[in-house]
Order: C-alpha cells, then sequence, then structure tokens
C-alpha cells in the first residue's frame, strides 16, 4: 500500500505541536488555581477536545491556548467541582510539598499562593504561568478588565506581604 | 518581587506539578471518537445539499434537531431512532475536491421525501460533484466525503476538516481522518459488520477522488488497510439506475437481443451477488431472505435462476435462493 501525504491538508500535526506545548501548562494553572487537579485534567481534556473539533477557527485566533482556558474554566465551573476554600487547598497540599521541596522550588511562593483568596490566585496564574493578557484574563475568569487588574494588583500586594512575612 | 522575579518563581512551582501529557491526549482522542459517533451525516457540497446514510443512518441523521443542508432552498428536519451514527457534512465549495463524487446512500423515498431531492435517483449537481446517488441502503456501495461534525453537546457545526489528512491509496489521492470520515453504504448496524466484508465496498473513481471510511473505533492506519483492500468495480453501475436488492419483476426486460453472459454467483454472498448481478446489467428479483433480515447481505447464495453462463437481454430478471452464512460476519472493529 502507499502511503504518501499531500500537501495543503494538515491540521493533526499543529493541532499535536499545540496540544504538547499547551497542555501540561493548562493542567498546572487550572490545577492549582482551582485546587482540583484530576478536575482540571478533566476540563482540560475536554477543552482540547473541543479545540479539536474546532481546530480550523481555533487555530486563527490570536492566541489559541486562551480557547482552551476559556473552555476549560467553563468546564469546571459547570460541573461545580472548584474548590474555593484556600485554606482547606493549603492543608490538602501539605503531601505534595515534598516534591516541591525536592524540585529546589521556593515553598514559600507556593505557600504564598495558597494564601490568596481564589479569584486573586486564579488571576495570577493565569496571567504569570499561563501568560494571558489581562484581557484574556478576564474573559477566563468571566469579569470586566478593570476588575481582573485590580484583582491581579491585589494578589501581587498579598503575596509581596506573605513573602516578606516568611523572610 | 518585581512581575518578572514572580513570573519565574510561579513558573517554577508550576513546573513541579506531575502532568500526564500522553495520558492526556489519549483521553482527548477519546472524547472526540465518542462524541462523534452521536452526530449525523448530511452533506453541503458547493450548494447542494443531500442526506448521507444508510437505512438507519437516514433516520438518524435527523436528531431532534433541524440540520441546515445548504441546497436550493432546502433544509431537513426529523427524529432518530438510532443515534451511534453519523455525522454532520459542510464543505465549502472551495475545499472540494474537482471531480468528487458525492454519494448517498438511504432509502430513496426517505431521502427525496425528507431533503427534497427530486425523485430522481442520480442526480447531476454541478461541476464539483458528479453525481448523487440515492439507493437501497442493502445493496448499495458507495463512499463520499463526509465530513462529520459533532452535534451532540457541542455548540454546532462548523466549516472544517478537523483532522483530516491527504493520501494516496492504490494510486489515487483521498483524504483520510480516523474521526471524520465515513463508509457510506449497506447497513449501518452495526457499522464493523460493513468493514468485516470489505470485498463489498466501493471503488475509486478515475481522478481525484475522496475515500470515506468510518471506522468505528479504528485507527487510522487500520483504516488505510481497509482501503487499501477495497476491492474496486466498475464505476459504470454508479451512473445506472440504484442499487436494489430486490426489484420488481415488471422491471425486467423480456424483449431484446441477448447479450448479457449470466455470472455464476453461487457460494457467493447476497451482497456480492447483487453486485456482480446489477454490474452485467440484470435486475435482482428474488433473494430469499426475509424483509429486515439484518443478515442478508451475509447469506451464501446456493441456486440461481438463470443458470450460470446463459445469454439474455440485458435488464433481464436474476433470482436467488439463499441460505444463512454459517458463522456470524460481524467484526468487532478494531482498537
Amino acid at each position: 500500500m502507499v502511503l504518501q501525504a499531500l500537501p495543503d491538508m494538515g491540521g493533526d500535526e499543529e493541532f499535536e505541536a499545540f496540544f504538547a506545548a499547551t497542555y501540561p501548562r493548562v493542567v498546572r494553572v487550572l490545577g492549582l488555581g482551582w485546587n482540583d487537579q484530576p478536575a482540571a485534567e478533566e476540563a482540560t481534556q475536554e477543552a482540547f477536545a473541543r479545540a479539536f473539533r474546532r481546530w480550523s477557527r481555533v487555530r486563527e485566533a490570536a492566541r489559541p491556548d486562551a480557547y482552551v482556558y476559556v473552555t476549560a474554566v467553563n468546564v469546571l465551573r459547570r460541573r461545580a467541582r472548584i474548590v474555593e476554600d484556600p485554606v482547606a487547598s493549603a492543608a490538602e497540599r501539605i503531601g505534595e510539598r515534598d516534591a516541591v521541596e525536592e524540585a529546589g522550588v521556593r515553598i514559600a511562593v507556593r505557600l504564598a499562593i495558597d494564601t490568596l483568596p481564589p479569584r486573586q490566585r486564579q488571576a495570577v496564574l493565569l496571567r504569570y504561568v499561563a501568560d494571558l493578557p489581562v484581557s484574556e484574563v478576564a474573559e477566563v475568569m468571566g469579569c470586566a478588565v478593570g476588575t481582573a487588574k485590580s484583582t491581579l494588583h491585589r494578589a501581587l500586594r498579598s503575596l509581596n506581604v506573605e513573602l516578606e512575612n516568611e523572610r | 518581587m518585581n512581575e518578572d522575579e514572580l513570573r519565574a518563581e510561579l513558573r517554577l512551582v508550576a513546573e513541579v506539578v506531575p502532568v500526564d501529557a500522553a495520558g492526556g491526549r489519549l483521553a482527548v482522542d477519546r472524547l472526540v471518537r465518542r462524541r462523534r459517533r452521536r452526530v449525523a451525516i448530511t452533506a453541503a457540497v458547493s450548494g447542494i445539499g443531500l442526506l448521507a446514510g444508510g437505512a438507519s443512518m437516514a433516520q438518524a441523521a435527523w436528531g431532534d434537531r433541524t440540520i441546515d443542508v445548504v441546497s436550493d432552498g432546502g433544509g431537513a428536519s426529523g427524529t432518530t431512532t438510532q443515534p451511534e451514527v453519523v455525522g454532520l457534512l459542510y464543505l465549502l465549495p472551495s475545499e472540494l475536491p474537482a471531480g468528487m463524487e458525492v454519494v448517498a446512500v438511504a432509502p430513496s423515498g426517505t431521502v427525496s421525501a425528507s431533503v427534497g431531492i427530486p425523485g430522481s435517483p442520480t442526480q447531476a449537481t454541478g461541476p464539483d460533484v458528479r453525481s448523487i446517488y440515492v439507493g437501497e441502503p442493502r445493496a448499495a456501495r458507495g463512499f463520499g466525503l463526509v465530513i462529520d461534525e459533532p452535534i451532540g453537546d457541542s455548540d454546532g457545526s462548523e466549516l472544517s476538516l478537523p483532522g483530516a489528512r491527504p493520501v494516496e491509496v492504490r494510486g489515487h489521492r483521498a483524504v483520510l481522518s480516523a474521526q471524520t470520515f465515513g463508509i457510506l453504504g449497506a447497513t449501518f448496524s452495526p457499522a464493523n459488520a460493513f468493514l468485516a466484508t470489505p470485498d463489498l465496498v466501493l471503488r475509486w473513481h478515475e481522478g481525484p477522488s475522496i475515500v470515506s471510511l468510518w471506522g468505528v473505533g479504528m485507527s487510522d492506519v487500520e483504516l488505510l488497510a481497509v482501503a487499501a483492500s477495497l476491492r474496486e468495480v466498475d464505476a459504470s453501475a454508479w451512473e445506472g439506475p440504484p442499487l436494489h436488492t430486490t426489484a420488481s419483476p415488471e422491471q425486467c426486460e423480456t424483449d431484446g437481443e441477448p447479450a448479457v453472459d449470466v455470472p455464476n454467483v453461487v457460494g457467493r454472498s447476497l451482497a456480492e451477488a447483487v453486485i456482480v448481478s446489477h454490474e452485467v446489467g440484470l435486475l435482482v428479483v428474488g433473494t430469499g431472505v426475509p424483509d429486515g433480515d439484518p443478515n442478508a447481505l451475509e447469506s451464501i447464495v446456493v441456486a440461481q435462476e438463470p443458470p450460470a453462463g446463459s445469454r439474455v437481454v440485458g435488464g433481464s430478471c436474476i433470482g436467488f435462493r439463499t441460505e444463512p452464512a454459517p458463522t456470524a460476519t460481524t467484526a468487532g472493529g478494531g482498537g
């Protein structure tokens, strides 16, 4: 059997590259931001499945990953599996702390993130880990751009205070 | 800590969270496949809309929703009885390869009545689409470009070729997507039964053509293997009348010069016998299988009339006596 690819009908490879580059980060941002790693994985997978089906359109977007974030967060919200209690989440993460330490990453930063209110934590992760522009952060979070900015501002201030206290 | 320092620290924190990307990719694939089993097949090609589907597909295609079909004022709606099949096809004219044939296989009455395709079983559709075949699903063979789009939980259809890729199969251009394309024809209940007897299926037209394989649970490699195994049959069958497993005796020709050698179909499956008979210009008037028998295609012809080697008028009747196939031919459909 001759199996020869012909030009100009691709899509799979591009999607695969997008998936490889984006999936881990989305899972991490959602897992950290929404405090439910399994739910974050499921929501991210659902979001990528939808992205795949709309790939011809998603790929044309300035930030295709923003589509995934928005979709995944919507899935998370719909499934009502979001843990909103930062205190509980911090306690749940104690078991992960060893891994963090082994990796040589500052526990203080992680703990400081955990002290943030959920919306601030999510905004910070979307802005600085997902690297989304503020407008996209606002879209993911379902709020106005101004609200996203002020949320980020408060989050940064709180983080600096927490980190100062750690020192 | 300034923003850049915070960004760097946060990323380090995030990086240590373990992520199973390979498992995630498989999960995404499963989600895509699962959705695609719930969709329906219709076609909208170069401004001409049609329903493509087998008997069950023709009903399932409509779902509980209205499907807009791009046609000359056409549209379609209906109710579903078999949700696991098919898909919604939307094509931009610019996406349609020149010379492509779209083959719609469904009960002619259902399709023509529901979609508004006039009664003619074969329709010319313009320069891009050579013909639309509407015939009895049971004996029909055909493939077309089928782009299914999930319409179950999704937000609707769109114009795209998700996952499609061009390939060359036996010297013919084809477009293949494991999740996207489906074999049209025969009965789709179950679809795997169709794939289990791929020699019943299809041919490629000369020139650019589309091979459309619906592989339930099959990988693209498996699909291509099936495609490569398909037996090419006489293209002229597609230009003629619809393939019916049975015809009315009144339709049979009795006058004229005997010019057709009756083929020997004893020992072959009913589907093969019907195809071979039609290819030489005979009308099948009796198959010996009960109406609605889901295994009819696999029945084995044990006798035929007229006998093999007879010379008859083109369009003459031919009848078969069949027995059930010794073993079920339904396949599992692969991974």
